[in-house]
């Protein structure tokens, strides 16, 4: 495809490292993820992830992986996640949105099928983490096709091979892991990272965006200043279970992770409070 | 004689790890970035190791004189007579070391493990067998264990939970989910993701992303080529069929795979049908799944009708997975095997039959094949001979059995 996608678009126009969010859909509930979305987008998120909740998911933490058994538990049905992004640009959403789903759920209603639907819905890019550069089969093709970004992802144990393969295949950003290990929040970041993104951003003009184990303003101004862009999933998704459990919900919760947005996404555009 | 079709049969997988093709095929490497160099790690490590004799000197003299192989092929003249059809032979792989033949397994991947430097390991478990035998390879070679094991078995395997800490192993209680087979495999995935540069996942069964389901097949089938030797040497003609239960599938796979060739012999896989294939408490993949893609494979999954994975039940907890490894998916399809199953009653029936009439306490995940092999050794008649695999001992299972039996 030679048309440039809405992410290309917010890369391009971009002057910072871009803050990209994550929320699960339907943890506490369909609504307040739609509520959730709107404030980040309100509060500097310049694109934003939507997990699909899955049974099985191998590639999350443990924080994530609850979150997606919460949103089970309350009956989530795939179908949900788009009539979420749907609601959403109707509702005048213009931020880009990117569908996180397991390859798993993806065969299962079928490529064409899914990645339609995701199109369709009003997403603009997938990023499948247990479908590896090499093993995507037509999804880089259905992708374009359809006008979506299929975003890989890079590990700091991937060998310079793969890193040539991912950073070829990879469109829209690479989502760079910025820790060997599943999504979750760490204390501090690792001291290979701005080595290995360096060298990812040396091997092609795509963006490369720096996730998994980014919790705290402080290390998401850090990742800002080496990256295009700064994921937070898990720190988030913490915080929203926190929350609930404390009994606020709606717009208190709303509120509440808008503030926490607003931090990260100051801290990673450079702003210092 | 093997036909073209036969050849391809054995020859699987390709070399990126699909049974039957890419297309269409099972298996592949669905799996997060960040394992896949420790696969392809595996993967080169596993060739070098295949073709160097040190290591296949070393791991046939650990099954000699560790796991003590060659195992029995035992005539099972009693259950023979009862039934009064074909002729009947155990595989004795519950006379292991550890009592069940997880441990070809582990000894293979333990020796994977030391070539590649690493020094640390951990396991998935389900009826705990493959814990044990994990955690005993990990004492043998002086190696840090960590098993994996969902809170249900847990309670069901209290005694193998007690063998692994006593071997010097960690055993964490998986409390997500189901809280059985495939929730431990979830958790030990997750262990690996952040581990993956000292620790080797020892995957037990024949499952999980390539090579996995390759090279627990090839340390498996010692079980098939020694049937094959015991069979000529006391029939002087190969079997005219094979009976294994299949969970993962990694006892059936090991004696189906050196017959392959050979179509005349049946071979015959037994799921676990639980309640009943026709209710919503069973673990019969092959029988009722879809394909599907699980813990890094593609194969047939058991999943409700939004693509979640489904809710699985077996009274054995070792067969208790909504998944099959990609190869038995594979063999369905060519028809070369032929996959049926065994509730829980017929498994709790086979299990006390077996004790009485030959005096050996089978697994419960070895009882579905033994139920399967009741009905099977009449049907096909007195001139024939039936091998069942007797995958383990049912020492583990008696306290629930008793329970269960109350």
């Amino acid at each position: 495809m030679s048309t440039v996608t809405r992410i290309q678009q917010t890369f391009a126009s971009l002057k910072h490292a871009a803050f990209i969010p994550f929320f699960t859909a339907g943890d506490p509930d369909l609504g307040t993820t739609a509520a959730l979305v709107r404030e980040a987008a309100a509060r500097g998120a310049d694109l934003i992830e939507i997990g699909v909740p899955f049974s099985d998911p191998i590639a999350d933490g443990p924080v994530i992986q609850a979150s997606y058994y919460r949103a089970l538990d309350k009956g989530f049905k795939v179908e949900q996640v788009f009539e979420l992004a749907r609601a959403l640009r109707q509702d005048g959403l213009k931020t880009p949105l990117l569908c996180m789903v397991s390859d798993s759920l993806v065969f299962h209603r079928g490529l064409d099928a899914f990645f339609g639907a995701a199109k369709e819905s009003g997403f603009d890019g997938m990023i499948v983490p247990d479908l590896p550069a090499g093993y995507e089969g037509d999804a880089a093709r259905v992708a374009a096709a359809k006008g979506l970004d299929l975003v890989f992802l890079c590990a700091p144990t991937t060998p310079p091979e793969r890193r040539a393969l991912i950073a070829q295949r990879s469109t829209g950003f690479i989502y760079y892991i910025s820790v060997a290990g599943i999504t979750g929040t760490r204390m501090a970041l690792p001291p290979d990272l701005e080595a290995n993104v360096k060298d990812l951003r040396g091997r092609t003009r795509t963006p490369v965006c720096v996730g998994f184990g980014v919790s705290t303003p402080e290390q998401a101004a850090a990742v800002g200043t080496i990256a295009h862009g700064v994921i937070v999933g898990s720190a988030l998704v913490k915080q929203i279970a926190e929350l609930v459990k404390a009994g606020n919900t709606g717009e208190k919760l709303v509120k509440a992770i808008g503030a926490q947005v607003q931090a990260l996404a100051d801290a990673a555009h450079g702003k210092h409070a | 004689m093997a036909d073209a079709t036969q050849a391809a049969t054995a020859a699987q997988p390709d070399a990126r790890g699909f049974f039957g093709g890419e297309a269409t095929g099972f298996g592949g490497r669905f799996i997060p970035e960040t394992l896949m160099p420790a696969c392809e790690e595996l993967e080169r490590e596993y060739l070098a190791a295949k073709k160097d004799p040190a290591f296949v000197n070393e791991l046939e003299k650990l099954f000699r004189e560790y796991v003590g192989r060659p195992n029995p092929l035992t005539f099972a003249a009693r259950m023979t007579k009862d039934l009064g059809g074909a002729k009947i032979y155990l595989k004795r792989e519950d006379l292991n070391h550890t009592g069940a033949h997880k441990i070809n397994n582990t000894l293979g991947q333990a020796l994977l493990t030391r070539r590649m430097g690493k020094k640390r390991v951990i396991a998935e478990t389900g009826a705990g067998q493959h814990g044990v035998a994990t955690a005993t390879a990990a004492a043998l070679f002086g190696f840090e264990c960590c098993v994996y094991m969902g809170a249900e078995d847990v309670r069901r395997q209290a005694l193998n939970v007690f063998r692994m800490e006593l071997l010097g192993s960690k055993v964490v209680t998986v409390q997500s989910g189901q809280r059985t087979l495939k929730d431990a495999c979830n958790e030990a995935m997750r262990d690996w993701m952040s581990s993956v540069r000292d620790t080797h996942y020892i995957i037990g069964s024949v499952m999980g992303p390539h090579p996995f389901p390759t090279l627990v097949r090839d340390f498996q089938s010692v079980i098939g080529r020694e049937v094959r030797e015991q069979m000529m040497e006391k029939e002087h003609r190969l079997p005219d069929a094979i009976v294994a239960c299949v969970g993962g599938g990694s006892n059936a796979m090991g004696i189906f795979y050196p017959f392959l060739l050979d179509k005349d012999v049946r071979l015959v896989g037994v799921e676990p049908a639980g309640e009943g294939v026709d209710t919503h408490r069973h673990a019969a993949t092959l029988a009722r799944g879809r394909r599907g893609v699980l813990h890094g494979m593609k194969t047939y999954v058991l999943q409700d009708a939004d693509g979640q994975t489904a809710q699985v039940h077996s009274v054995s907890a070792g067969l208790d997975y909504p998944g099959v490894g990609p190869e038995h998916a594979y063999l369905k399809d060519t028809g070369r095997a032929e996959y049926v199953s065994a509730t829980d009653t017929e498994a709790l029936d086979a299990f006390q039959y077996l004790a009485r009439l030959e005096g050996i306490i089978p697994a419960l995940e070895s009882a579905h094949a033994i139920a399967h092999a009741r009905k099977l050794a009449k049907e096909l008649g007195p001139d024939k001979i039936l091998v069942i695999n007797l995958s383990g001992r049912g020492d583990k299972d008696c306290e629930e059995v008793r329970r269960l039996l109350k």
